[in-house]
């Protein structure tokens, strides 16, 4: 009987033959690491780039979308638990799909770009990989929707095939992580850091669930560390709570708060607040950060209006809007 | 002849067996998932090839 380690994350699963990770799909079969999930996808779907969300990447595309079962955080409030809180073999139903099969899909759906998301891609890292290197030779662009609980080396290896990141930072507090993630914040900003060095396209989403992280002191503290260490520039999503899951007795976000974690960021000095999960909110939209212009429109997920200049540049003043656009 | 003589088949044993033949029938299927039940084994996710994937159905995933 041989155990073996899983180095792909920092809980360093320690897994007797026969058992799973902490992730339940990354199991030790015959003394060897096996990701079960490789090549079986739960979810797949077509859906808009805004809803994963990214807004300053190929706004307006639809993206080839698959996720599978499992996830290395146990969120109470995860909204697609039953995709991230079941092993691969409690499923209802898993496609089989090859990377070479997902690019060729992909691309006969007229999609330039394929997000791993639904669950944490993490946990389907040779998969996302495979997929990713196959997408790139297509010409194809890779999205990585992502808690980012990762360790650096699995990661830099990763990036070289990814073109942008949603991270999603569920608190500026390490308590919060272990108490409602089962996991912890340090790695995650670790990771956000990376993915920044290693030239992903990043923009950073927040789900801010009342009292539990909607404290706007720990926002202002958050919003900070995204402008010092991955730029003023960096998108950044306020999402509204629902309750979810194991977390249904605490009520959905006030637009209000949503409005004054906004406010807080804006003054701390990025450039790109959204809010999300409140269609037809004026927040959805892009705007020139130099004069004021709305250089995108968004109803939702849908782009109404884009205004770019070729090259990303406001209409008016022609200051250069930061992003990824053709 | 020698030994017994068969015994003779009456009408009221005949329904007997009758009655009990399709008793035993209709609890066939019942016996059977009473069986599945009582396995250990778990189900297995129905696998789909790619092309049964309804790409642009609504869904409300996050992300």
């Amino acid at each position: 009987m041989t155990d073996v380690a899983c180095d792909l994350c920092p809980h360093r699963c320690v897994i007797p033959e026969g058992a799973a990770g902490d992730c339940r799909v990354r199991v030790n079969l015959g003394g060897k690491l096996r990701a079960t999930t490789y090549g079986r996808p739960s979810a797949i779907h077509i859906d808009p780039m805004e809803k994963k969300p990214l807004y300053h990447f190929l706004p307006g595309r639809p993206v080839f979308s698959i996720g599978t079962a499992g996830c290395n955080m146990h969120c109470r409030n995860c909204q697609n638990w039953q995709l991230s809180q079941r092993g691969g073999e409690e499923m209802e139903t898993v496609h089989r799909a090859m990377p070479d099969e997902v690019v060729a899909l992909a691309r006969q759906e007229g999609c330039s770009a394929i997000a791993y998301t639904y669950n944490d891609p993490i946990v389907f890292y040779e998969y996302v990989e495979d997929t990713a290197a196959a997408a790139r030779s297509a010409g194809m662009r890779n999205v990585f929707v992502t808690a980012a609980f990762i360790n650096r080396e699995p990661l830099r290896r990763l990036c070289r095939v990814l073109d942008a990141t949603t991270t999603d930072v569920k608190a500026f507090d390490d308590r919060f992580y272990q108490e409602v993630c089962s996991t912890r914040l340090k790695p995650v900003l670790d990771a956000l850091v990376t993915f920044r060095e290693e030239g992903v396209w990043v923009e950073v989403s927040h789900l801010v669930i009342p009292t539990l992280n909607d404290d706007l002191q720990q926002i202002r503290r958050l919003c900070k560390w995204v402008r010092d260490e991955l730029g003023a520039d960096t998108p950044f999503h306020f999402l509204s709570f629902r309750p979810m899951y194991r977390m249904q007795n605490l009520p959905a976000t006030s637009p209000q708060v949503l409005e004054w974690g906004r406010r807080e960021a804006l003054d701390v000095g990025l450039h790109h607040v959204y809010i999300g999960n409140l269609s037809g909110h004026e927040a959805e939209s892009t705007y020139c950060p130099r004069d004021g212009t709305r250089v995108i429109q968004r109803i939702g997920f849908r782009v109404v209006e884009n205004l770019l200049t070729a090259g990303g540049l406001c209409p008016t003043c022609h200051q250069p809007i930061a992003g990824v656009w053709t | 002849m020698t030994g017994r003589e068969p015994y003779p088949f009456t009408r009221r044993r005949f329904l007997a067996a009758a009655i009990g033949a399709a008793c035993g029938w209709a609890a066939l299927p019942m016996t059977r998932a009473l069986a599945e039940l009582q396995s250990a084994s778990p189900r297995e996710p129905i696998e789909l090839p790619l092309a049964a994937a309804d790409l642009y159905a609504p869904h409300d995933l996050a992300g």
